[in-house]
């Protein structure tokens, strides 16, 4: 891998951390036990401190150590990690994406507003490290010795917290290893590990310690007895240190403790082994791991401390303590271990590369189709039954491919955490996001054209849907608004559903405003589901004061423009003083999908099989537009009508039953030509005016298939119902519910 | 390194008088590993009941491990508890490898003499 490469790597990671310190930043205030959560963020910061030091990028260091600085403190509990904290450490990780893409950019040096922010951010990060040094000495509980000596050397620490000012001190790891009995018989040697450690860095200083080593009568000289103390420089992470240590952490002591360790940690250390204080304090002041003073303060403190009860019982109730607290450490080191093994089993591919692979796929379809075609008129058996096993073939090929660009759009999700947050304030409400259905996947391409509309539709919700908290008191509602995304699959589509539990849409007042809009005709008789519908037309809009966020009037029919474009549909549905669902269905994939072909005349349609419910035969009757299916009523559309095919009806006709949004409606065709893969060309500008068409496909045969568009086409029989509104209604009291899917081309 | 390769791994323990007094040199040959911890420790034990000092002599020494190195600190603890003087002498540079690697230093100009070393070694230091 060279260094640009590389570099690549970092900048993705550097925002993956980000991305992960965001949520863990967002998600801490709900959490009571957040001592992980602080961890995670302090290894974000610190992972990308360690990564940007790796290549220079100075700046990203010098910043990102004041955060690790304070992430420290909030570590060790001396700075409460409160709301304002929050909001700043969000800022921090915003202004360190922005130095990312300003080095992704090719810039040197990011400009000067850039810079004043970094500067601004980082002294109000200093704040929190100066502060705690007076607050920690000013608080009554830094009257026993062990307090001020703590304090002392974090706020000498804190000081050399500033930027450009590293210590030469402990900035090394410090690996305490105390070898289990079995290691040697297990045919494991301690030297190997000590050999490979020094592959992963420097090692400073080491300490062997023959303590354990009994005299010769005593010895097994195939057990081990040996400890290692040593100060180990590396630019490795922690995990990666104690990988060295796999094989070996059942039966062995092993400490690590981290660069730039507080003293208490080194003193901890000290503790829970059987050397005894005097003995391992030099040794670490040897390693340069602690200084003299520090460990002289230490001692002292402790000592004073442990005079009033038996130093013995102290010494081992704290030991018991200790491996209490190692055991809970390996369990989790395990645990980061397992999950690096699974991240290490997936491999990241540029996305260009996959989408040059599915457009293979598609031609390779297409091409396949034709072979199949021609092996038929030959009429070689040996022949067909090769291109059927290979059309077999080409089909798992096509969905592996098609497998490999789907993601999970929790990750999509997570991202308006920070959206919520962030206009929540800016509204001065109080909103919770709700998510479901994160696991849902659905195609890369898909993921990033949503990102917007749905953006849109959240701040929408927030904005208009959720009313002033007075209001939502007044209403019988909890104080906190919640705006709920949800994602699930429903015939072969993608269904997302931003809701809110707001006011709903006023349907007097948007009605006004349509007529007053000129968008209907007055006195037209509207149904609710087709008023609400108008919030998607363009220049609509019924906020009546403009805020920062919408209200613009030029949102909801971005959305719906946006969402038409992916082949997709939004609805909405609204209850009054309950709340309002928008509904966005999208296709799985925007490349290949399995069709259904029918034939009208000698024109090929193809319906896309996932919506294809059943087939019937046609029964016949010529005189009105709907039959009766299992005794319920079926309307249906004649094709051959609907795109003036020439030539007359075939003797049998048959229905392609196919349903959308939980509903159903017919197709009548001449012929049901079969399933086959379908690849979607898009139609040309020039055809975009053509209504219930959606794209098109080339058959083996060479000719074009149109792909029909079924919710516009279930669109126009949505009118046809409600003209013939005056039939009886099967088992259905009141008017079909259709939903008002607005999709329209 | 398992193979056995007997010319290799002799152990020459021709214990020859070579100075004036009592000093006895043990020559140590071949490999010093895991695989003849046993019989290394049963030779030292042997050696270190003669009385009279001792060099261990480590010229000839191809591969040591983590088990030599200790059997060697555990002959120096005992000749300690003894009031000996047990010197490690002539390493080659196998042994120097791994001293290095594990910190341990061998001065073999300051004798250590028994009022010096009343204390146990304080770092395993193999003087």
């Amino acid at each position: 891998m060279n260094f640009d490469e590389a570099l690549q790597t970092f900048f993705v990671e550097g925002r993956e951390l980000l991305s992960e310190m965001e949520a863990a930043l967002l998600r801490m205030p709900d959490e009571t036990e957040p001592t992980e959560t602080i961890n995670a963020i302090f290894r974000a910061a610190h992972t990308i401190k360690g990564s940007a030091g790796l290549f220079g990028l100075d700046g990203v260091v010098a910043f990102t150590h004041v955060m690790e600085s304070v992430l420290d403190e909030v570590r060790d509990g001396a700075v409460v990690l409160d709301e304002s904290l929050i909001e700043l450490l969000l800022a921090c990780g915003d202004h360190i994406a922005a130095l990312l893409d300003c080095l992704e950019a090719g810039e040197a040096q990011p400009d000067a507003t850039m810079e004043q922010s970094g500067i601004d951010l980082m002294a109000r990060l200093n704040i929190f490290l100066a502060e705690d040094g007076s607050v920690a000495a000013g608080t009554p509980l830094a009257s026993s010795p062990a307090e001020i000596a703590t304090t002392d050397s974090r706020s000498a620490r804190a000081s050399f917290g500033a930027p450009g000012m590293d210590p030469d001190g402990a900035d090394h790891w410090h690996i305490s290893l105390r070898f289990g009995e079995s290691v040697l018989r297990n045919g494991m040697d301690p030297l190997s590990f000590i050999r490979y450690l020094a592959t992963l860095g420097t090692i400073e200083h080491v300490v062997t310690l023959s303590d354990s080593v009994p005299a010769l009568d005593a010895l097994d000289a195939e057990a081990c007895y040996l400890g290692v103390e040593m100060a180990f420089k590396s630019a490795a992470d922690k995990a990666t240190i104690e990988n060295v240590f796999e094989f070996v952490l059942d039966d062995c002591a092993v400490h690590i403790v981290p660069p730039h360790s507080h003293i208490a940690k080194y003193v901890e250390l000290i503790e829970g082994l059987p050397e005894g204080l005097a003995r391992l304090g030099e040794i670490l002041v040897r390693c340069g791991s602690v200084t003299g003073r520090e460990l002289d303060a230490a001692l002292m403190a402790q000592t004073l401390q442990d005079t009033p009860a038996p130093i013995g019982s102290i010494l081992t109730a704290r030991g018991n303590v200790a491996s209490q607290v190692v055991e809970v450490a390996v369990a989790k080191q395990r645990q980061v271990r397992e999950v690096k093994a699974q991240e290490s089993q997936s491999v990241r591919v540029d996305a260009d590369k996959l989408d040059r692979l599915i457009d293979l796929v598609g031609e390779l379809i297409t091409s396949t189709a034709s072979a199949s075609l021609v092996a038929r008129r030959s009429r070689d058996a040996a022949l067909q039954e090769c291109t059927s096993t290979l059309a077999d073939l080409v089909e798992q090929v096509r969905d592996s491919a098609l497998q490999l660009r789907m993601v999970k759009i929790g990750a999509t999700f997570s991202r308006f955490r920070r959206v919520v947050h962030d206009v929540a304030r800016e509204l001065s409400k109080d909103i919770e996001l709700k998510t479901s259905g994160e696991e849902t996947e659905l195609d890369k391409t898909v993921v990033e054209k949503i990102g917007d509309p749905l953006m849109h539709l959240v701040r929408n919700a927030m904005d208009h849907g959720i009313d002033a908290r007075e209001l939502r008191i007044a209403r019988g509602k909890p104080e906190q608004g919640t705006v709920t995304l949800n994602a699930f699959h429903d015939s072969g589509r993608i269904v997302i559903e931003v809701s809110d539990d707001g006011g709903g849409l006023d349907r007097d007042k948007i009605l006004a405003k349509a007529i007053e809009r000129g968008l209907v005709e007055p006195g037209k008789n509207l149904s609710d589901t087709e008023i609400y519908s108008l919030i998607f037309e363009p220049g609509f809009s019924t906020a009546e004061h403009i805020t920062n966020l919408s209200g613009r009037g030029v949102g909801m029919d971005v959305v719906k423009r946006n969402i038409t474009a992916l082949r997709g549909s939004v609805g909405v549905a609204s209850w009054p003083g309950e709340g309002t669902t928008v509904t966005v269905r999208l296709p799985l994939t925007l490349a290949i999908i399995n069709g259904f072909q029918v034939g009208v005349g000698k024109a090929v349609f193809v319906v896309p099989l996932d919506m294809v419910d059943e087939c019937v035969t046609f029964p016949g009757e010529t005189d009105h537009d709907y039959t009766d299916l299992r005794g319920q009523i079926l309307p249906f559309i004649r094709l051959r009508e609907l795109f003036e095919v020439p030539g007359a009806p075939a003797l049998r006709q048959n229905i392609v039953v196919v349903k959308h949004a939980g509903q159903k409606f017919g197709l009548v065709v001449d012929a049901l030509m079969g399933e086959a893969q379908t690849v979607i060309k898009p139609l040309s500008k020039m055809f975009s005016q053509v209504k219930g068409i959606s794209g098109s496909s080339i058959l083996g045969s060479g000719d074009v298939a149109l792909i029909l568009d079924v919710p516009v086409l279930m669109q126009q029989i949505q009118s046809s119902v409600s003209a013939s509104r005056t039939v009886e209604g099967g088992d259905q009291g009141h008017r079909p519910r259709i939903h008002s899917d607005a999709a329209s081309r | 390194m398992s193979s056995p390769v007997p010319d290799h791994r002799a152990t020459n323990t021709a214990m020859s008088d070579t100075h004036y007094t009592t000093r006895t040199s043990l020559r140590l040959d071949g490999e010093l590993t895991i695989y003849r911890a046993v019989e290394l420790c049963d030779l030292l034990k042997t050696a270190l009941a003669v009385d009279g000092a001792i060099d261990i002599d480590l010229d000839g020494v191809t591969e040591i491990d983590s088990s030599g190195v200790q059997l060697l600190m555990s002959a120096r603890k005992t000749a300690h508890q003894a009031a000996r003087d047990v010197r490690l002498v002539a390493l080659s540079p196998a042994v120097h490898e791994v001293f290095a690697l594990l910190g341990l230093t061998v001065d073999s100009t300051s004798l250590s003499t028994p009022a010096d070393e009343s204390e146990p070694a304080m770092s395993g230091e193999i003087t």
